[in-house]
């Protein structure tokens, strides 16, 4: 980012440039939030799929402030770690409001990195040049998969336990190893205080750093390509005499101003949440998990938390043990390579043919009906519908190079489609 | 191969709970407990109600009597002489005086505590349960639920309600026999009549609710504040959005 | 109107709103900051550990001394013989402020020379709530404290 004369000694006047002019000396501010911020050019056709991505940010900041001020009061042991979620919830002053804050904002994160990640899908945003982004991002929903699932252990509640107990235990059916790895995931030969104790470690520390580090990354790859619109073409190629593309905007003030509006009404709804249901009728905050675990008593009715689900129905839906774990582990592994499976021509699901699209609504509705199923007893129709609906979720991964291959796209427009 | 047996039987103890779920009442659909949260003298007479009939033998550990007198608009005179039959001070929590271990041997299991049985089981189990002990002489307590069927807790409440009897219908299905509940039978009337027990029933739910979350009414307060705020913040940030983005043709 | 005029009221209005946002922004951040800030105050259970404690003085026998934790502190306990209180008068003209006159250390009622709220003969029984007046850290060594300078540990009317 050069910098003209004129310009640095605009911005050195009065005391306020003099200051940035100092830091700039000596560390690149300016030349950072142009970069990103005030200079980051991105099409101004965004609709609002495009919000997600700041507002996953948000719900990031969000868990990470009531997080650590979560952990201030909150004891790790088998012992305590009940009463001190209940200690929070009564004694601590609003420790409720911090509580809740972060149960919904768990939940939340999910529905926001869904839907997010359908973005992609929609407008074809992991395909070239960016599928470093899309890599890095897959390896964001990982970590925060298992941030999620050692957080979900900590209250120590019937569901943390009984739940993680199953959810380890499946990797008991990995041959010869398998029982040495939940072994090794426990730390003892049940899920004990040992266990609560490194899950603890994970979630406050380990994964929030990785999920940091991800995040920032994820975005620096983000502004070396820029980012992908709804019509799927590089608005670079479109350049006017200033070198700015043509349809693009600032991030600033434009995306930023645009941005605040969703993440207002975002805040409604988490507020809704939070304020007036934040059980979310025990999909959010699980009935089971108001009684503190107990090795002695099953709960009635075992299922991981929502956003687990969709791949819990896949492990059901296999009467195998080992082919279970396998299915369940690529269902979540396969999006990973999206960007090599996917052949069409153009990226954006305007300009793709029927095919995709029928492909692509058989997907949402498999992953979406898997997700009501994960939380269904696995009997009768039930297995019978998760069967069905694991096989044409894997059919939209496997057969992708083949479908989006033969499927009749529309010409790609020379400039983004923009109706002001 | 140990572990796969282990996780077999975890599963298949997942499965066979998850759908004895629906017969786990013995065939008997809950009934609405119609508690009324807002209700100060309903969740005053089931304060009265815990203190008096429950608090013997089961602790609400994590609830404090100063947060009932605040919520419950209790004096601290009040509370002493109505509610603290185990406590001195107002800012001690709901203990109870019987060991746990002693409880273990009497019961079977001590007797759980009930600070947040409200958000466990919801109104509708509680209020069936209480209502639901009927006589089966072969139970050690003389007494069986149709909630919760082998429950190890007694008809504490049988001065109040009377002893009943519980009628099943007997169907076999696929050689599987299954219980249906069909109703109850007045063997012995107790001190209340039919409406006055289920209003008692009913007050002592309302208060088992609110223990188990007694912030409940102060965050919907605050949450309508709070929507009322974003609802304003919005409509500044949309009229400026409009502003900015009306240079972009 | 101009174009130029039109962009004046263009620009003016987008100030005022920008304005506007930030400023109902950081009220927002403002009240958001409260919960997160309040959560560090002592909690209910806090407030319930440190709250006063009750020290049975009919327990103590004369020249014992009983010492009491209250909100982290040692708070010390000396009911004073007949003849510790006797001999108090004696050493009254070594002392600098032996009616607590000079420096206001000594709530108003035991501002005198037993700085205490009375003075009790030994026969008489009676409770005493430790701690509500206890203003300063104590003398954490015992072995140091005479009797005439033992009030200054156990700020209270003890006895």
């Amino acid at each position: 980012m050069a910098r003209t004369e004129a310009e640095v000694g605009e911005r050195s006047e009065g005391i306020w440039g003099g200051l940035v002019k100092w830091i700039d000396d000596r560390f690149p501010m300016t030349e950072t939030l142009e970069y990103h911020v005030t200079k980051y050019y991105a099409a101004k056709s965004f609709n609002w799929w495009y919000v997600f991505g700041v507002l996953a940010f948000v719900v990031l900041a969000i868990q990470l402030i009531t997080g650590v001020f979560l952990t201030m009061n909150y004891k790790p042991s088998s012992e305590e770690a009940f009463a001190s979620v209940e200690y929070i919830m009564r004694d601590v002053e609003w420790g409720w409001l911090i509580r809740y804050l972060h149960s919904t904002g768990a939940s939340f994160f999910f529905i926001v990195v869904y839907l997010h990640m359908f973005r992609a899908m929609l407008y074809g945003s992991y395909k070239k040049p960016r599928e470093l982004i899309w890599l890095i991002g897959m390896l964001i929903f990982f970590v925060l998969m298992a941030e999620a699932f050692a957080g979900y252990l900590l209250p120590w509640g019937q569901m943390s336990y009984w739940g993680a107990q199953v959810i380890i235990s499946l990797f008991g059916a990995i041959p010869v190893v398998g029982d040495g790895i939940v072994e090794f995931i426990r730390g003892d030969y049940s899920i004990s205080d040992v266990t609560l104790n490194r899950f603890f470690a994970l979630h406050v520390i380990a994964l929030p750093l990785a999920l940091i580090g991800l995040v920032f990354v994820h975005i620096v790859a983000l502004h070396e390509v820029g980012s992908n619109n709804p019509d799927g073409i590089e608005i670079k190629e479109n350049k006017g005499p200033d070198g700015v593309p043509l349809d693009g905007v600032a991030f600033h003030p434009y995306h930023t101003s645009k941005d605040l509006v969703a993440i207002l009404v975002f805040l409604m709804i988490f507020s809704a949440v939070v304020f007036f249901a934040p059980e979310m009728g025990g999909y959010f905050l699980e009935h089971a998990n108001f009684e503190p675990a107990n090795l002695r008593a099953t709960p009635e009715h075992i299922a991981p938390v929502w956003y687990f689900t969709p791949f819990y129905a896949i492990l059901r839906a296999v009467p195998d043990k080992l082919w279970g774990f396998i299915l369940f582990g690529l269902s979540v592994v396969l999006p990973v390579f999206l960007p090599w499976l996917d052949r069409s021509r153009v990226r954006s699901i305007r300009y793709r043919g029927w095919i995709y699209k029928f492909a692509l609504t058989v997907f949402v509705i498999s992953f979406m009906t898997l997700g009501w199923l994960g939380v269904q007893p696995a009997e009768g129709l039930y297995v019978l519908l998760a069967r069905i609906f694991t096989v044409l979720y894997f059919a939209f991964f496997l057969l992708m190079p083949y479908y989006t291959t033969i499927d009749k796209t529309k010409p790609l427009p020379e400039r983004v489609v923009y109706h002001g | 191969m140990g572990k796969f047996n282990v996780i077999a039987r975890l599963a298949a103890a997942a499965m066979v709970l998850a759908t004895s779920q629906s017969f786990a009442a013995g065939g008997a659909a809950l009934e609405h407990a119609n508690i009324d949260p807002g209700n100060i003298a309903s969740l005053q007479r089931g304060a009265r109600n815990f203190m008096n009939y429950c608090s013997g033998c089961h602790s609400a550990k994590y609830v404090r009597f100063s947060t009932i007198g605040r919520d419950l608009e209790l004096s601290d005179e009040q509370l002493s002489e109505n509610l603290m039959f185990n406590a001195e001070k107002t800012f001690e929590t709901v203990e109870v005086s019987m060991p746990e271990a002693a409880a273990s041997r009497w019961f079977g299991v001590a007797p759980p505590d009930l600070s947040l049985i409200g958000r466990a089981k919801g109104a509708d189990y509680i209020y069936s349960f209480l209502k639901g002990f009927y006589v089966q002489p072969e139970s050690p307590t003389g007494v069986d639920n149709t909630v919760l069927a082998g429950t190890s807790m007694p008809h504490v409440l049988w001065e109040l309600q009377g002893f009943q009897r519980a009628e099943f219908s007997e169907h076999t299905e696929d050689g599987v026999a299954t219980r249906h509940f069909e109703g109850f039978e007045t063997l012995t009337e107790g001190s209340l009549d039919t409406e006055g027990f289920d209003e008692f029933v009913r007050d002592t739910v309302n208060f088992l609710v609110y223990i188990a979350e007694p912030i409940r009414s102060e965050r919907r307060t605050l949450g309508v504040w709070v929507l009322m705020y974003l609802i304003f913040f919005w409509i500044i940030a949309v009229m400026l959005k409009k502003q900015i983005w009306k240079d972009v043709k | 109107m101009t174009e130029d005029d039109a962009d004046r009221i263009d620009r003016n209005r987008r100030h005022f709103l920008a304005v506007a946002a930030a400023a109902t922004g950081a009220v927002g951040a403002g009240f958001v900051a409260v919960p997160f800030l309040a959560s560090l105050k002592p909690s209910a259970r806090a407030q319930a550990l440190g709250a006063p404690v009750e020290v049975p003085l009919d327990s103590i026998q004369p020249g014992e001394m009983v010492r009491v934790l209250w909100r982290g502190r040692l708070v010390f306990v000396l009911r004073r013989s007949d003849a510790m209180l006797d001999s108090l008068a004696e050493g009254l003209g070594n002392l600098r402020d032996p009616n607590s006159e000079l420096v206001d250390q000594q709530p108003d009622y035991a501002a005198n020379e037993t700085r205490s709220l009375r003075r009790w003969k030994t026969s008489r029984r009676g409770r005493s709530r430790a701690g509500a007046a206890v203003s300063s850290a104590p003398v954490t060594d015992p072995s140091s404290i005479s009797p005439g300078a033992s009030t200054r540990a156990c700020r209270h009317p003890a006895i």
